[in-house]
């Protein structure tokens, strides 16, 4: 994949600074103009600035792993723009919900333009789904922090297309992935995306939400199938019929206990895989060519930057024995925290199931409503607050 | 007849502009992947037939027809891929403007023929807890999922590494045989690099015999015909003599062993053929193709040539790398040695006229060759050699050439000092000594210069010059408060290192193109037609022994151990204390 060159270090206020205005504007679309004609035109904009003209980097979705990284690596500092790509949108959407998910992210935009005949997700599928977001941040971390790789960059399906260049295989991957989202609304966002994992539980306690209509919800059931995405929530009694109040207070402390032993599985698991992901480290990696090719002789002639890191293990064999050491241990540390953050994430969603809630309206899920603002335009009662139709007026009763 | 209008579906332009759009994105989609799958296997660094091609030239290296061939495949194969290139973002840019069409006709056409909602059947408020119950089943198969995955990951089947220190130890015990880390004292005793250890032509530590006599061979350990003709001075590490010899067929290594003479090994050198289009230059038979000393990093030995190779190679002969630096532009021949510094090899590569910009240094890393900066020079052609020294606890190195004696931080080869000083040829190399770099501007002036100067020195950091009988090929040699210098012609100076003030001279009247060099206290002296003449370092002229010898001698001696190595015109040999071997094709000693 051709990386973008270096560029002048002010560019990095200038991108900080488009991502707050468009943040701003974001926002006041979503809740003062409720205009979905305005996020898209705003979508646009950002497909073509964050996407094709920065070619998608920095973008927020990688900037996790920046932070990662300068966490747990004190030679690394994390760029300006990072911790603002990073920072501005949880922090909105700690506030207001997922306003970046709405039209700033140029992956979320791209996946929102093309989209032509959504079809619907089986709630189950969805839910199963919904997990692997969580676990790929994990996964993202993990590599970050180690110093190994950026795998969400290196894995960015969208990346080759903003690039126009890349490994067949991402390539491909880009074009599969905007196929089948042409009929499955962000399919990328909802089950892939990592920094929508932090944005979803961001957004799950923010303080002003999404509705429908600022107004009264008369149930009139018309946006119940207006989400593409799969965020509409129907009205939900809370409490369960008395006959199954035991066997739901049951499941639910069951629920509430294999978490722990979830996490501690999850934990064993994950030290378990730690030689097998330790080897992903370049200096790993280096180690184990050099014991699997001692005693062969040095390739000579032009020699490929492999060759080139083989002849370098050779002159320092217990420098590369001793850093390989020191990674494997770090890897022990962080895959069996990875381990237990699957643990975590898994019970976490078994007990979220588990959960009843009291639902009156008709709304869009806290996390998951990416302030597309589709259903606005379902809402009669939006439409007439809005002047676009006019209130039906209640026929005259006669007294006889 | 009655006419009847059929009534004109409103959606129907955006259906035919959708499947206008439809056929060409696919079309243009079908031939990007056949472009894309053609760039890869059309790589022009890929191609088989460059490849081969190639491998038949280093069999072959003076086949013009065939460096034509090449050539014209290479600009062909290049030309096309870049061809294709511009295509394929010319397609792709077509696809941005297609996709969107197909994208926006199909919604208008799902939009104009979108019903209304209309929600159907009674709803039940109890449906999302029916639905979370099946939700659960699909976590607990993406959990069980995952959990099969990873075991089937971590079952792959890798190897484990060493984690302690103690299975680094074993691990290391088990292969190949660990490099041994070389020390400042492995350094000292050692000869390295021309000039020797310290960059002064002396050796703090060795001992070499005051006499000795050919014609008995006493004190002359083993003498053996050089196996390749060259001009280089010996060097020495670990109880191996390297040279270097060539001539146009053929530029190899050999190394000796101390010890016994033998012929430990000889490795021709395999650099890849000269970048850029074939050139015509001659190399001069007055240098030769191994006019330039090697020099060691005590893991590797490397060597250049006349003709710009460069190669590496270990110290038991196999081949680290080899690289072409392309044949310099020297009206004399390239004869500037090598020097190392840790483990980075350095390269004065002088070269042209100063407003050409063709001469480098180089700095590469010793076991890979890796190129680890290289600076271009604004000078001209030069015969010195780099020398490398500390200065204020940092690596440096200083490069002659006219009319500036330059010093460099060696890490980063940024341009640290300058002096104005030099005149002529440069041949001389800069030695260092207290403290003090010493360089000669043949024939005119020997000159000491302080190193901890910046930007132009000229005026500020020359501690003193003298303008005795200055030399115009040898470099100069000093202990900690003399510095020597011998003429071509002869003349054997002695000066006070701090001052510059003439001790004595002497005038041996016969030619020397071997730099003195001082051991024990004595100062060894190696003249064109074979004199041998040893003398005390000291503040009064004192010869200790002269002798004739049956060689000529070119090269400058080197000094480890007990042992005095010379390399002279036809044999190479070997004085010190023990018995002459007869080993190899090793001569008797008094016996040519």
């Amino acid at each position: 994949m051709t990386t973008p060159g270096p560029r002048a270090a002010y560019w990095e206020y200038v991108d900080s600074l488009v991502l707050a205005t468009a943040l701003g504007t974001a926002l006041w679309l979503i809740y003062t103009r409720r205009s979905r004609r305005g996020l898209i035109a705003l979508s646009i904009f950002s497909l073509i600035y964050f996407g094709f003209y920065r070619k998608g980097c920095i973008c927020s979705i990688g900037s996790v792993q920046n932070l990662a990284m300068a966490l747990f690596d004190n030679g690394y500092a994390a760029p300006v723009s990072a911790i603002a790509f990073f920072a501005l949108p949880v922090a909105v959407a700690l506030f207001s919900g997922r306003a970046f998910c709405s039209g700033v992210c140029p992956h979320g935009a791209l996946q929102d333009l093309i989209l032509v005949k959504p079809l619907k997700v089986p709630t189950w599928l969805e839910q199963g789904l919904s997990v692997l977001p969580f676990i790929y941040l994990g996964a993202g971390v993990l590599f970050a922090a180690t110093g190994t790789t950026f795998i969400i960059c290196q894995y960015d399906p969208f990346v080759p297309i903003f690039r126009m260049s890349g490994r067949t295989f991402m390539v491909l991957s880009g074009v599969a992935l905007l196929v089948l989202g042409m009929f499955v609304g962000r399919p990328y966002c909802r089950f892939l995306c990592p920094f929508g994992a932090i944005l979803k539980l961001a957004g799950t306690v923010s303080a002003r939400r999404v509705r429908v209509t600022p107004d009264l919800c008369t149930q009139c059931r018309l946006c119940e199938a207006s989400c593409p995405f799969g965020a509409m929530r129907t009205p939900e009694t809370g409490r369960p019929a008395p006959r199954d109040l035991p066997s739901e207070r049951r499941q639910l402390t069951l629920a509430l206990m294999v978490t722990p032993l979830l996490i501690f599985a999850g934990a064993w698991g994950g030290l378990k895989f730690s030689p097998t992901a330790a080897m992903l480290h370049p200096s790993v990696n280096l180690a184990h060519e050099f014991l699997a090719n001692q005693g062969k002789p040095a390739p000579t002639g032009a020699l490929s930057p492999a060759d080139l890191e083989l002849q370098r293990a050779r002159q320092n064999p217990r420098e590369t024995l001793v850093a390989s050491a020191k990674v494997q241990h770090r890897f022990d540390m962080g895959t069996t925290l990875f381990g237990a953050w699957i643990g975590l994430v898994i019970g976490a969603k078994w007990i979220s199931l588990r959960l009843r809630r009291t639902r009156t309206d008709y709304e869009p899920d806290r996390g998951d409503c990416v302030a597309c603002a589709r259903c606005f335009d379902y809402c009669p009662n939006e439409l007439v607050r809005r002047g676009v139709i006019s209130p039906v007026k209640e026929p005259a009763t006669t007294t006889l | 007849m009655s006419v009847q209008r059929k009534k004109m579906d409103p959606a129907q332009s955006w259906i035919t502009m959708g499947w206008l759009s439809g056929v060409f994105c696919t079309v243009l989609g079908l031939i990007l992947c056949v472009g894309h799958i053609r760039t890869i296997t059309e790589d022009p660094f890929h191609s088989p037939t460059l490849k081969e091609l190639k491998i038949r030239l280093r069999e072959n290296p003076k086949d013009e027809a065939l460096k034509v061939k090449i050539r014209d495949l290479d600009l062909s194969l290049r030309a096309g891929y870049f061809e294709q290139v511009t295509r394929m973002n010319l397609g792709i840019w077509m696809l941005l403007g297609g996709v969107p069409v197909l994208i926006f006709s199909c919604r208008k056409v799902l939009a104009i023929r979108r019903q209304p909602p209309v929600p159907s059947g009674e709803y039940e408020p109890e449906s999302p807890h029916r639905e979370r119950a099946t939700s659960r089943r699909a976590v607990a198969a993406m959990a069980t999922l995952m959990a099969v995955g990873l075991w089937g990951i971590t079952s792959c089947g890798v190897s484990p590494l060493p984690r302690s220190e103690k299975q680094i130890d074993e691990a290391l015990a088990t292969g190949q045989p660990v490099v041994v880390e070389i020390s400042a004292a492995d350094y000292l005793k050692s000869w390295p690099r021309f000039l020797g250890p310290l960059g002064n032509n002396s050796s703090p530590v060795a001992n070499p015999p005051a006499r000795w006599e050919t014609s008995t061979g006493s004190n002359v350990l083993w003498r053996i015909p050089s196996p390749s003709s060259g001009f280089n001075s010996p060097i020495a590490w670990g109880g191996q003599v390297f040279f270097s010899g060539g001539s146009a067929a053929k530029r190899e290594v050999f190394s000796i062993d101390l010890k016994s003479g033998k012929l430990m090994w000889r490795s021709a050198v395999s650099a890849p053929p000269m970048p850029g289009p074939a050139t015509k230059k001659e190399i001069p038979e007055s240098t030769g193709y191994a006019p330039c000393t090697t020099a060691t990093d005590g893991r590797h030995v490397f060597a250049i040539f006349a003709n710009g190779e460069l190669a590496a190679f270990n110290l038991d002969g196999s081949s680290a790398w080899a690289k072409n630096l392309g044949i310099p532009d020297n009206p004399y021949g390239h004869a500037s040695s090598l020097t190392t510094w840790k483990d980075r090899l350095i390269v004065q590569f002088d070269q042209g006229e100063p407003d050409q910009g063709k001469s480098r240094l180089l700095s590469i890393e010793g076991g890979t060759g890796t190129v680890i900066y290289e600076k271009t020079r604004k000078f001209g052609s030069s015969w010195a050699s780099p020398l490398v020294f500390e200065s204020g606890g940092k690596p440096r190195v200083c490069l002659l050439s006219i009319p500036h004696a330059v010093t460099y931080d060696l890490e980063t080869g940024e341009e640290l000092w300058r002096a104005e000083c030099l005149n002529g040829e440069v041949t001389p190399s800069p030695i260092f000594s207290s403290g003090t770099v010493f360089v000669a501007s043949p024939t005119d002036k020997l000159l000491a210069i302080r190193p901890d100067g910046t930007g132009d020195v000229t005026k500020t950091h020359i501690q003193w010059s003298a303008e005795d009988n200055v030399p115009d090929v040898t470099s100069p040699a000093a202990n900690d408060e003399l510095i020597f210098t011998i003429s071509t012609s002869g003349q054997l100076t002695c000066f006070d290192l701090k001052d510059g003030k003439k001790q004595w001279e002497h005038d041996f009247e016969t030619e020397f193109h071997a730099s003195p060099a001082i051991a024990a206290g004595r100062i060894y002296l190696f003249s064109q037609k074979g004199r041998a003449i040893v003398l005390e370092a000291g503040r009064q002229f004192k010869e200790i022994f002269q002798t004739q010898m049956d060689d000529s001698f070119h090269a400058s001696p080197a000094f480890v151990g007990d042992n005095v190595i010379l390399r002279g015109l036809t044999n190479i040999w070997c004085l010190g204390s023990g018995i002459p071997s007869s080993v190899g094709t090793a001569k008797p000693a008094g016996k040519p």
